[in-house]
């Protein structure tokens, strides 16, 4: 709590009103609880980094489609799904789906990683850079469900009992899995710690 | 309306301003990187980006409670026909399927994956619903403090979590996939749809939450201390 002293002038974080900051003191506006810095926001976010991480494998692992025609099954997993639009001749199509269902994610866990470590290691930062990878993280992040959304309308789509059947396989959970938690872990993190001059964030998580 | 004029400094080191505050929002802290920021009103309708890392810090568009009042009542009438009624019709082994977003979701928690069919129907259409509702909801005056406040968090949510614009992509997709394998008319959703997708970019744009927090400051004070989140 080197740099961080009460009276502080600070930003309700709920509803943006400027007030003076004491410990364990309430916006009087809108009466939420007032931090200076999100409390334990890097812990936060590495702990939905690291589940999404590990939900990463069953993804992209397991099938993710079933199509069933007469009896017969055939499980696609996201990366076999893209390579046979490649060979359909839809390069346009399975572009999209590789980038939102597969970069996108590896993106977003890569990147917010590295973000947090440069905060945890400290050192200099290149400030306006990184808020740039944050803000661009949080553009792409809803990008990601894409895939879900296409998988509720092939179901819907294709859906004659025996004769012709898509379901979904088990990595559609995992998938929606990584896209709430990568979503939960760029929410948690609080962008004032990258801007604290000095990078001794410990003090700084009350 | 309003310009931002420039930085104080950041949060931590400028407590020697006066204790009376200034006028209404001529000074606040950038949320993203707690720049102390002056504002200057000007009769201009730019918005506000902080100065050091560029995060919008107000609109500038001057709305009021009628003009988002009548987005929303738009947004509740175009949601209905664009999640029930058909967005393809495929011809498929000698038979016509209807396809609809609500029978995606349906048919997947039939399938027993209640968490993405949970997700679907969340991002695609409940998180629409809870924005126009919370938003028409917001336009009357008979909310107590605690109600109201819960009132904005969830239009807050419910605006991050609105994903019409990816599904309106993923039909795309969809519809790619399928044209080669079968026999695709184009559905009547596809209209309702297309002005959705428009309708809310025009709510993220103009939507502007200060106005409903600022009434607030006209209800009983809240007592100190008795902080919820």
């Amino acid at each position: 709590m080197s740099k961080l002293q009460p009276p502080a002038l600070l930003g309700c974080h709920r509803c943006h009103k400027l007030v003076r900051w004491r410990e364990q003191s309430a916006c009087p506006r809108c009466g939420a609880h007032l931090h200076l810095r999100t409390p334990r926001s890097l812990s936060w976010t590495w702990a939905w980094l690291i589940s999404a991480s590990a939900l990463m494998l069953p993804a992209n692992l397991l099938p993710i489609t079933r199509l069933q025609t007469f009896g017969m099954v055939d499980e696609d997993t996201i990366f076999s799904g893209v390579m046979s639009l490649y060979r359909n001749d839809m390069p346009g199509i399975a572009t999209i789906v590789l980038v939102a269902s597969v970069i996108v994610p590896l993106f977003k866990i890569l990147g917010l990683s590295w973000i947090c470590l440069r905060l945890k290691v400290g050192g200099s930062l290149n400030q306006a850079g990184a808020m740039r990878l944050y803000r661009f993280i949080e553009f792409i992040g809803r990008w990601s469900i894409l895939d879900l959304f296409v998988i509720a309308l092939m179901m819907s789509a294709i859906d004659r009992g025996l004769l012709l059947n898509v379901t979904p396989g088990p990595a559609a959970t995992a998938f929606g899995g990584v896209v709430v938690l990568t979503l939960f872990a760029a929410k948690s993190l609080d962008t004032r710690l990258l801007w604290d001059q000095d990078n001794d964030n410990e003090s700084k998580e009350p | 309306m309003q310009v931002v004029l420039g930085k104080v400094g950041t949060a931590q080191y400028s407590c020697a301003m006066n204790e009376t505050p200034a006028t209404e929002r001529s000074v606040m802290t950038c949320p993203s990187c707690d720049l102390v920021v002056i504002i200057e009103t000007l009769n201009t309708r730019a918005d506000g980006y902080c100065p050091r890392c560029a995060e919008h810090l107000f609109s500038g568009s001057q709305t009021s409670r009628r003009h988002h009042l009548a987005l929303a009542i738009t947004g509740l009438l175009l949601l209905w026909p664009s999640v029930v009624e058909n967005l393809f019709q495929l011809y498929l082994a000698g038979k016509m399927i209807d396809v609809t977003m609500l029978k995606g979701i349906l048919l997947l928690w039939r399938q027993d994956y209640w968490f993405v069919s949970g997700l679907v129907a969340w991002c695609g259409l409940l998180a629409p619903l809870g924005l126009f509702t919370g938003i028409i909801l917001l336009s009357v005056d008979i909310w107590p403090r605690r109600m109201l406040v819960s009132l904005l968090v969830l239009v807050n949510h419910c605006r991050e979590w609105s994903m019409v614009e990816v599904f309106v992509i993923s039909l795309m997709v969809a519809i790619f996939k399928l044209i080669d394998v079968a026999d695709l008319t184009l559905g009547p959703a596809l209209v309702p749809l297309a002005a959705l997708m428009m309708l809310i970019t025009l709510i993220h744009r103009l939507y502007d939450p200060e106005i409903y927090w600022r009434r607030l400051d006209l209800l009983p004070v809240h007592v100190e201390g008795r902080g919820d989140e």
